[in-house]
């Protein structure tokens, strides 16, 4: 998993960052190629904040190394680095418009008015917000302040871009919408960047790989479709979103629903295993239906319709769907 | 920029406080240690030192019962003009203290008190009433502020448990009060013990306290070495107080469950009449010596004139020079005064926010040091010190504006601190990710952000250099350097109606100017400053 010196983008290597001799990221080595786009999830707590701000140059690294384009940037400050962060907060500066927030780079790199307010309308018509200029942040809904932190955020155009939970301060309807469209945006720029949240939707619609972390420590990385047919340990499965872990043929493998089909009685039942519905959760266009087994198993399926608590029902198990944990 | 922002403040504050104050106090010791000993056994000395601790204790206690009904229905009530009711309280606070001298001098004019049953003139209810009419803003504003903060669930809790309206306020309210009126009267008595010009004015020539003690040996029968020993007694004094009052307000920090404004509105005929009565009564007690005395400026010959303004460019033979050149030169000390605290407070300001261990330590107890010391010693200090080589400033006319600057350095750190230190650290690491360097953060967030604070911290300096006495009584001896404080106080020493008029002339453009610093501060950063 070390990378190459020679590498293009960045390269993490056994990166410690301890917070009172505990650490709070613990030997981490990854690397992002140039416009490509890193997800890092992980429960709360689990080091990905830290990881960031360790890349971003805010928290000192106690062990390992950050490099971008194979040079060592580990020692450099923050404010040389290049590399942009946008908060979870936001961290908009309340005392400035909205104009000022995203010219604020590159008054720092030193352009001129006009280029600064040029490139700040650009900016403005990329996040959808034309005509803001002259607002203040404080009378910015969520979703807007959010767009005025991406802009701020890239209006340097940095080398790497890191997102810290971006979207953690809206409600939902807007977190969906606006994941949506900050991948599509990203994509757009061709943006390097590592994308952190706790929510592995987010994740696996914004990025080309998918990095796990637990207790400090990167347990697997790989393109969303590789986690979630193959997510190795019981933690990443889990994490993922696999809801039933079973041990079948010596092994233990991931169901999930795709991999659950309810039966209708009147059809061939040899291959099947008999279940009562525990729960029912109406989503709209389909029921997320769980039926326990005789032996307590909870597989998920969906269903068109919604079917009462207590009925047995049919499982037929497509082993060839299963992902394997080992 | 790191280095020079604590480096300044430091040698700043070496050589224009620390070193003065322990200059006084090992002249104090070491000159003649048997002075010391006069002064702590002395009849003469332990009538003063007796008569400096009971008045500032009755001038405590009777502040707290005078300021109670307004800080209740500040704290409490919803009424019109609650907002400027709470701004218009710290005014006279804010009033240069030989304003105040002034204003009672006129109300004792004016109402006949100068004799006959009802004789206010020196006499220590002078002095009494004269030190409630200042301090009454402390309490209101500390406690008033802190007890409309405190959320009513708890009270209310007490009631469903069976508890009358007065037994929660005195089983729940009252306690969680308490730290806080603790803190505000430690402050009123710290002023009160430490109180000047007042005293000199209001109190004669028999009434004396530590502080005109010193003067008095000092200035007037140039015995150095007993002013010093007694100023060591001042010293001692102060610094137990000010330790006292930190260990009350830790306790006001601690307190918790605070919240945006407890006030309701008031209900029934009943409470309508106690808000107006507590607005009405301490707003008259505490308009009347303004009232009277911006009468008694317009009043000569028995006549309402302008005269006394008018006359006040010429000189009349009590004073070196005129007493328009009296208002000049208060407003070059006052400039000069500002850009010292300026510049000291406000790079001591961020050295104290972004510095680190023992400097930093040092600095946010050292940048407040000068708000605790008394004027006396602190100008004496001065006076008695920086007479020798390079640093023989007795001459120089910055003397006075580094004395004044000194005193207002606090009040810039003490209002930017607070605002810098709440500056949500995520806003510094955005912008060093957009490219900031360390310098160009503290530049573009912290001093911005905190300019209105600076602005205000600065406005204050300058209104406290403007009605400065205490210090400057000592270190403004040269008669071409006369400013406004000093000049009403030597117009209102000798009898004269327009020499009396003028000093209160003086004393009304004097109350104007500072008044409007503060009423403008205080929309510019609402709060006080850190005034209080």
């Amino acid at each position: 998993m070390t990378p190459t010196p020679a590498q293009s983008g960045l390269s993490v290597d056994s990166l410690t960052v301890r917070f009172d001799g505990h650490p709070a990221v613990n030997t981490v080595s990854l690397a992002v190629a140039e416009k490509s786009v890193l997800a890092l999830v992980g429960p709360s707590g689990c080091g990905k904040s830290t990881l960031l701000r360790a890349v971003a140059g805010l928290v000192i690294a106690d062990e390992g190394a950050v490099g971008w384009n194979g040079a060592d940037i580990t020692n450099k400050p923050a404010h040389q680095r290049d590399i942009g962060l946008m908060f979870q907060n936001h961290a908009l500066f309340s005392h400035r418009s909205v104009a000022q927030n995203i010219g604020f780079g590159l008054r720092m790199r030193g352009d001129d008015r006009l280029t600064i307010r040029q490139r700040v309308g650009e900016l403005l018509d990329l996040v959808g917000l034309v005509g803001f200029e002259k607002r203040q942040v404080q009378s910015l809904s969520g979703g807007e302040a959010q767009r005025v932190a991406l802009a701020r955020a890239v209006a340097p155009a940095p080398a790497l871009l890191l997102l810290d939970e971006p979207l953690a301060s809206l409600d939902r309807a807007r977190r969906v919408e606006l994941n949506a469209e900050l991948g599509a945006l990203l994509r757009t720029l061709g943006q390097t960047a590592i994308y952190v949240t706790h929510d592995q939707h987010e994740a696996f619609a914004v990025a080309d790989e998918v990095g796990v972390m637990n207790a400090g420590c990167l347990v697997r990385v790989g393109t969303p479709t590789e986690i979630w047919n193959d997510p190795q340990t019981e933690f990443v499965a889990r994490f993922v979103g696999h809801e039933t872990i079973i041990d079948y043929q010596g092994a233990r493998w991931a169901v999930p629903a795709a991999a659950v089909e309810l039966v209708h009685a009147d059809e061939d039942q040899d291959d099947c295993c008999r279940a009562t519905v525990i729960e029912c959760r109406f989503e709209g266009d389909r029921c997320a239906i769980k039926a326990a087994d005789a032996q307590g198993t909870v597989f998920t399926s969906f269903a068109s319709a919604a079917k009462p608590l207590g009925t047995h029902v049919l499982l037929r198990l497509h082993h060839d769907r299963f992902a394997l944990i080992g | 920029m790191g280095v020079a922002a604590s480096a300044l403040p430091m040698v700043f504050l070496a050589v224009f406080f620390v070193w003065p104050v322990a200059n006084l106090i090992w002249r104090g010791l070491g000159d003649d240690i048997s002075r010391l000993g006069e002064v702590l056994t002395g009849e003469r000395f332990l009538r003063v030192i007796w008569f400096t601790l009971w008045q500032a204790c009755a001038s405590t206690a009777l502040t707290a019962v005078i300021a109670a009904p307004l800080t209740w229905a500040i704290a409490n009530r919803r009424f019109t003009g609650r907002r400027v009711a709470r701004v218009l309280v710290t005014v006279p606070f804010v009033l240069p203290t030989v304003v105040v001298g002034g204003a009672f001098i006129a109300v004792m004019d004016r109402f006949g008190l100068n004799d006959g049953s009802l004789r206010l003139r020196h006499t220590v209810w002078a002095i009494l009433i004269a030190h409630v009419f200042f301090n009454v803003a402390v309490v209101v504003r500390t406690v008033g502020g802190f007890w409309s903060q405190l959320d009513r669930e708890q009270e209310l809790a007490a009631q469903t448990l069976g508890a009358t309206p007065w037994q929660a306020f005195r089983e729940v309210t009252i306690p969680r009060l308490a730290p806080s009126v603790w803190s505000s009267l430690s402050i009123v008595f710290l002023f009160t013990f430490t109180s000047f010009a007042v005293v000199l004015l209001l109190g004669g020539p028999r009434r004396s306290t530590i502080e005109t003690e010193i003067y008095r040996w000092a200035v007037t029968r140039g015995d150095i070495s007993t002013a010093a020993a007694l100023s060591v007694v001042q010293i001692a004094a102060v610094v137990a107080l000010v330790a006292l009052n930190q260990w009350l307000q830790g306790g006001v920090a601690a307190t918790s469950s605070l919240l945006g404004d407890r006030a309701i509105a008031a209900k029934g005929r009943r409470q309508r009449v106690a808000v107006a009565a507590a607005v009405g009564g301490t707003g008259l007690f505490l308009a009347v010596p303004v009232v009277v005395l911006i009468e008694r400026s317009l009043r000569l010959g028995g006549n309402l004139t302008f005269e006394n303004y008018l006359s006040l460019g010429d000189r009349v033979r009590l004073l070196p020079v005129s007493a328009l050149d009296a208002v000049a030169n208060s407003l070059l000390f006052g400039l000069a005064a500002a850009g010292i605290a300026l510049v000291i407070g406000g790079m001591g300001a961020i050295a104290v926010v972004h510095g680190t261990g023992a400097i930093r330590h040092m600095l946010s107890v050292g940048l407040l040091l000068p708000l605790g010391t008394s004027a006396v010693t602190l100008g004496f200090g001065v006076l008695i010190t920086l007479d020798k080589g390079w640093l023989d400033l007795r001459s120089s006319w910055w003397i006075i504006p580094i004395t004044q600057g000194l005193i207002g350095i606090p009040f810039v750190v003490r209002a930017v601190v607070p605002v810098m230190r709440a500056i949500d650290p995520s806003m510094r690491e955005a912008a060093a990710v957009l490219g900031a360097s360390p310098r160009q953060v503290r530049r573009e967030i912290d001093l911005r952000i905190g300019t209105r604070a600076l602005v205000t911290g600065v406005g204050f300096a300058f209104a406290i250099s403007l009605g400065e006495f205490g210090a400057t009584s000592f270190v403004g001896r040269s008669p071409d350097q006369l400013t406004v404080p000093l000049a009403i106080e030597r117009l209102l020493g000798t009898p004269g109606d327009l020499l009396r008029g003028q000093a209160m002339a003086l004393s009304v453009i004097l109350m104007v100017v500072t008044a409007a610093v503060v009423l403008v501060g205080d929309r510019v950063h609402p709060g006080d400053g850190g005034v209080l």
